[in-house]
């Protein structure tokens, strides 16, 4: 039904747009398949749509905040004063009480055990503001809540299910810590929320108090909404009103015209989101990509480990310490569906692919010094570690060629092993394999198919 | 037994005809070793030349029966002068005892690139360029070709590359130099079509990731390429050209250099 598909799609750029001309003010520095957005709320408006995790990095007042509020209220139809008093800052004295839950004092009292949860984790969606101020030691504490949507305190646990959850960060200064890398991993995608351009600041600096948001706020069912909150009533009922609260608020806003998406809607969605296959390059060049990044001809796998080989040739596993993850390869292919679906799109290209891969690596990857060396006085437009992720996803330079290019010098010969397979000469596609992977300094991706075809 | 899953997806990407013989062998497509991300350049000079040369000398004698192919090396002025691919490859052994290595064809476009050596007036080998067992160097060829078969690789389709700096010398009375060259685990062979004797007297001003010409109408430098089989010496001259059909293998004059590349400390 691509016309009723096409409607919700229209929808979702019409929040998307909404978003980017009235609230969040950006200069796009994203471009798919020949059309540009804003890599901040794009990747912000696939979180959405996929109930992902994000990082946003930036400097101070520089919207990392801003953004995560309107695309939590607008996608979620929470009034925008809810999703800020919800929000929870990053602090060095955030304990596991003020973030999840605490005993309930009365009944502790009575010797009964009892949790009252935090309005931070009651609530489905979710901001954490200045993230990397919490010290690592408790960073641990938010762990399955980020994966899973689940949240665990004394012998109680509250689900709420995967939701989106955004986590903003400033970058290193005296006041913040290093994210963990098990927490970094269950980020899907990071993004910087740049400077907007002289023109947007000159119009955001006449927005005296925030004029703009009273159209997303509702501050009386904002109360009602605390008062559910307080209430002390079970999980499922409190979830119950707080469907009914975010209706009335939708209601309110196509009152004022405002697009909002409704339940039956997101999950529409997210169906025919899954449903988007990718196409033949696009899965392959993914294919090279996790072969770079798991397998090592000296080490067997790629390990955090054992050091950053670069023996068997300049390869991706060269370039960085520690290796892939399923939950980074789940997080492409997620946010590469959800682009391709959102461009309307019936597959999955190369180009989806590749320009959401960095996005979803960059703040996983530790490069190595070498590395950073080569590519830290480069001219460029984004965060070094992003810029490196880019050039070494896409075709790299000269003296780092990166995993497009090699995928484009490779894919030939890699066909003709997927050939033979599949019409099932294995020897020959076992020899073959074995030629193009040369002693280890060949692709990895003929490595591992090498491994495929003995069965071990 | 292969993996069912793997066998899945070659059925999900197969294309419908069964692929045919390769027509032309191919090459196994590879990386260059990224050495050069942080390497410095020099001439072999000073003390640390000298010494160099000592113990490359006391090889030559020792372990080759003073080939005269590699007595083509001197220290004068200052420098060792003279090149050819024996010399180089036997130099690269005793250099690697010291952390460095004869620099390589990516080598020597990455410090062109970043300016880093004034190599303008001197030439230099860097590689071998293979293109089938016949002359010149027939013995020899022939001699790598085995190797190379022996190794998995099909040859006599695209020209072959190998950087010096991978490679062994053999002492072997046979041979007309009395030497063969050796490949060695760390051999790069680099398929390396741009010197194809059709890209003969093509210009470029910059090489790529394996430090083979990108060509260009406009370019500055040249690439000499007129020879269509056995086994030529890939080699830099003092106006920066590229020659890649001189089969004179054992040649050597004063204005040749040695460039000496180290893993460097600092970006």
């Amino acid at each position: 039904m691509p016309k009723t598909k096409a409607k919700i799609q229209d929808k979702v750029r019409g929040l998307y747009d909404r978003i980017g001309t009235e609230f969040y003010l950006s200069r796009d520095d994203f471009e798919a398949n020949g059309e540009r957005f804003n890599s901040a709320l794009l990747m912000g408006t696939l979180t959405e749509l996929n109930r992902g995790n994000m990082l946003l990095f930036g400097e101070y007042g520089g919207g990392k905040t801003t953004s995560a509020e309107y695309l939590q209220s607008v996608f979620n139809g929470l009034p925008l004063d809810l999703v800020k008093r919800v929000a929870i800052r990053g602090n060095p004295q955030l304990t596991e009480e003020k973030m999840v839950g605490r005993p309930h004092y009365g009944k502790m009292h009575q010797g009964q055990e009892d949790v009252v949860w935090q309005h931070f984790v009651q609530i489905g969606p979710k901001i954490f503001d200045e993230f990397n101020r919490m010290p690592e030691s408790n960073q641990a504490v938010v762990l399955n809540g980020v994966d899973r949507g689940e949240w665990n305190y004394l012998n109680d646990f509250i689900s709420t299910g995967p939701q989106p959850f955004f986590a903003t960060c400033n970058y290193a200064d005296r006041g913040n810590n290093g994210l963990i890398p098990p927490i970094l991993d269950r980020f899907d995608v990071a993004v910087e929320s740049r400077f907007p351009g002289v023109a947007n600041v000159l119009h955001i600096a006449q927005d005296y108090h925030n004029d703009k948001d009273k159209i997303l706020s509702d501050p009386e069912l904002t109360r009602k909404t605390l008062g559910v909150l307080n209430s002390g009533k079970s999980q499922a009922e409190v979830q119950k009103e707080l469907e009914a609260i975010v209706q009335e608020h939708e209601k309110g806003l196509v009152a004022k015209d405002f697009p909002v998406l409704s339940r039956e809607d997101k999950e529409r969605i997210e169906q025919e989101v899954r449903e988007v296959p990718f196409d033949r390059d696009a899965e392959q060049y993914f294919a090279f990509l996790v072969a770079e990044m798991n397998t090592s001809p000296k080490y067997g796998q790629k390990r955090s480990i054992d050091p950053a080989t670069t023996e068997n040739g300049l390869y991706l596993q060269a370039s960085f310490v520690g290796s892939g993850s399923r939950r980074e390869e789940k997080s492409i292919v997620r946010y590469a569906k959800s682009l391709a679906w959102l461009q309307d799109q019936d597959e999955v290209n190369l180009d989806h692919v590749t320009q959401v891969a960095p996005y979803v690596l960059w703040h996983r990857v530790r490069w190595t010094p070498e590395t950073q060396n080569a590519f830290k006085d480069n001219d460029r437009n984004d965060p070094l570690d992003l810029h490196i992720t880019k050039n070494l996803l896409g075709d790299g330079t000269n003296e780092m060629p990166g995993v497009k290019k090699r995928f484009g010098e490779s894919q030939e010969n890699y066909q003709r092993v997927i050939d033979l397979a599949g019409h099932g000469k294995m020897d020959e596609a076992l020899r073959e394999a074995k030629e193009y992977s040369a002693d280890g300094r060949g692709h990895p991706i003929f490595q591992d198919a090498v491994r495929d075809l003995e069965g071990r | 037994m292969p993996n069912p899953r793997f066998l899945k997806t070659a059925e999900r990407w197969m294309n419908k005809e069964v692929p045919s013989e390769r027509a032309q062998p191919v090459a196994p497509v590879q990386q260059s070793s990224p050495m050069t991300v942080n390497a410095t350049y020099s001439f072999l000079e000073g003390d640390f030349g000298r010494q160099v040369l000592e113990q490359y000398n006391q090889l030559v004698q020792g372990e080759y029966q003073n080939a005269s192919a590699l007595q083509k090396l001197s220290f004068d002025d200052n420098v060792v002068k003279g090149s050819n691919p024996f010399a180089f490859v036997l130099l690269n052994r005793v250099l690697k005892d010291h952390g460095k290595w004869v620099a390589r064809p990516v080598d020597l476009e990455r410090a062109l690139e970043r300016d880093a050596i004034n190599l303008r007036g001197t030439y230099g080998d860097s590689g071998l360029v293979l293109r089938s067992e016949n002359d010149p160097n027939g013995y020899l060829a022939s001699n790598l070709v085995s190797q190379l078969r022996s190794k998995g690789y099909n040859v006599g389709g695209d020209v072959i590359m190998i950087p010096l700096a991978g490679l062994e010398l053999r002492y072997d009375a046979s041979s007309p130099h009395n030497l063969v060259f050796q490949l060695t685990d760390s051999s790069e062979i680099i398929t390396a079509s741009q010197l194809n004797e059709s890209n003969h007297n093509k210009k470029f001003n910059k090489g790529d990731e394996r430090g083979l010409p990108i060509f260009e109408d406009e370019g500055s430098r040249t690439l000499y390429s007129n020879e269509s089989n056995g086994l030529c010496r890939l080699c830099r001259d003092g106006d920066l050209d590229l020659g890649a059909g001189s089969g004179v293998l054992a040649y050597s004059y004063g204005d040749g250099r040695v460039v000496v590349c180290a893993e460097g400390t600092s970006p």
